[in-house]
């Protein structure tokens, strides 16, 4: 794999920090499994987030470590209590999670892979426009994205595809997952993903033989309540 | 108006927040060989309050914050076996954690993550295909001083808006609206300091820059 395109570090700062939504999370997660250069500058963001929380000034907390060891060992031999103590919306990672990998597609990046029931080419597509297919991708909690949410889809674009001119939201990550495109800010195979900001318009074309395949997930528009004189286009993908 | 100052100190990358981290490593692995409470309290002494501080900057009522802090170190108390000094601070051991707590409180499902078992798992140009070396938070002591004294030598406009990212607020466009500057200042200030980092510990560039064949 020859990627050149990559994740910006605005971008890997976010996923660190622990602000991008499930849907932008999964593209970075499966570019990252393709991606050791990309991963490396990911733990580094980690290990950057841990010197960060050494040098926060800390703020008053109302126990001790011993209060809350006492509470734990209260708990081990008081069902009520341990209940009080998990009563907090929280999950483990599922079990199955690891369990049923090898029933997945190994199409596309486990990440992804989780997300979709078939491999690429058995999909039930549906058709926006002549040449262009998509695919509407549901969160773990099975919801599916919306104009609140973001975007979250995967896209399938016949050769020779020319997408009209558009600019983007704020955050918006492209991962090429068959197949290739090109347009002013260079060319995108399988791996290379396009991490453009509000400030970049521009017209991709499919340049392979094939149908080029991608993954799309913008943020939640939402959350920029801020973002005074910013409308989120209402795009087409990539 | 969020409060923006950064309530931050970096110091200055010494030896005395060497010694500082090597304590607070050796309490970790001492709760994780032994179950050791004292070497518990010392972790809960220094994180408890910055782990707090983490939740509150992310917007989360002060109870709710509390009781997830609790729930957060009662983590590290269990999972402690699990910590290798060889691989990473405790700091950035627990500061993994805590982010992904906070989001499985607020999303209810984990973090998404690469797992280490996808077969499409691409390797380094230098790996040895050693699951264990290649895919943790390996970091050596060394390049964990060049870290920190590359963050201490930011210039001050960094320091602010990479605390700002990982401890304030949603996204870079929070931080955009707080400080008053167009996103684009506050991305390229990300950048550069990145930037600083990567240089300080040697590593290579960043996006863009690289055009790298595997
Ligand atoms: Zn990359």
């Amino acid at each position: 794999m020859n990627i050149t395109h990559h994740l910006s570090d605005e971008t890997l700062i976010e996923y660190a920090s622990g602000n991008l939504n499930e849907a932008l999370e999964v593209v970075v997660a499966s570019h990252l499994t393709l991606c050791s250069h990309c991963r490396q500058r990911s733990h580094t963001a980690d290990h950057v987030g841990g010197h960060l929380l050494d040098a926060t000034k800390p703020v008053e907390v109302s126990h001790s470590a011993s209060d809350l060891l006492n509470r734990l060992r209260n708990s081990e031999t008081d069902d009520t209590a341990a209940d009080q103590l998990q009563s907090l919306k929280t999950t483990q990672k599922p079990a199955q999670e690891t369990d049923n990998a090898r029933f997945l597609s190994t199409d596309v990046p486990r990440p992804l892979a989780r997300r979709i029931p078939a491999d690429l080419d058995a999909l039930p597509w549906s058709t926006m426009a002549k040449g262009i297919k998509h695919y509407t991708l549901r969160h773990a909690d099975g919801s599916k994205s919306n104009h609140r949410t973001g975007a979250f889809k995967l896209l399938k674009l016949q050769p020779g595809v020319k997408l009209i001119e558009h600019s983007h939201g704020d955050i918006e990550l492209t991962l090429v997952l068959k197949g290739s495109y090109s347009d002013s800010t260079g060319r995108y195979g399988v791996g290379d993903v396009a991490d453009l900001g509000a400030d970049v318009t521009h017209c991709p074309v499919i340049d392979s033989n094939e149908p080029c395949i991608a993954v799309v997930a913008t943020n939640s528009p939402a959350q920029y309540t801020g973002m005074v004189g910013r409308i989120m286009q209402p795009f087409i993908g990539i | 108006m969020t409060e923006v100052k950064p309530a931050l100190d970096l110091g200055t990358g010494g030896s005395k927040q060497d010694t500082e981290r090597k304590k607070l490593n050796d309490c970790l692995v001492a709760i994780g060989r032994t179950q050791n409470e004292t070497a518990f309290a010392t972790i809960y002494e220094h994180f408890a309050g910055r782990v707090k501080s983490f939740l509150l900057g992310k917007g989360m009522e002060i109870d709710t914050a509390e009781e997830l802090m609790q729930e957060i170190m009662l983590v590290v108390w269990r999972r402690a076996s699990s910590y290798d000094p060889g691989k990473a601070a405790a700091s950035t051991w627990i500061f993994t954690i805590a982010r992904n707590k906070r989001i499985d409180y607020l999303r209810g499902n984990s973090r998404v993550e690469v797992e280490l078992d996808d077969s499409l798992l691409e390797h380094g140009p230098d790996s040895h295909h050693d699951a264990d070396s290649m895919e943790t938070l390996a970091i050596r002591e060394q390049d964990t001083r060049k870290l920190s004294e590359a963050l201490s030598k930011l210039p001050n406009e960094q320091q602010q808006v990479m605390h700002l990212s990982y401890f304030r607020g949603q996204s870079h466009g929070d931080i955009a609206l707080w400080l008053d500057l167009p996103v684009g200042t506050v991305k390229s200030r990300i950048r550069l300091a990145m930037q600083s980092i990567r240089e300080g510990m040697q590593l290579p560039k960043g996006a863009g820059a690289i055009s790298r064949k595997t």
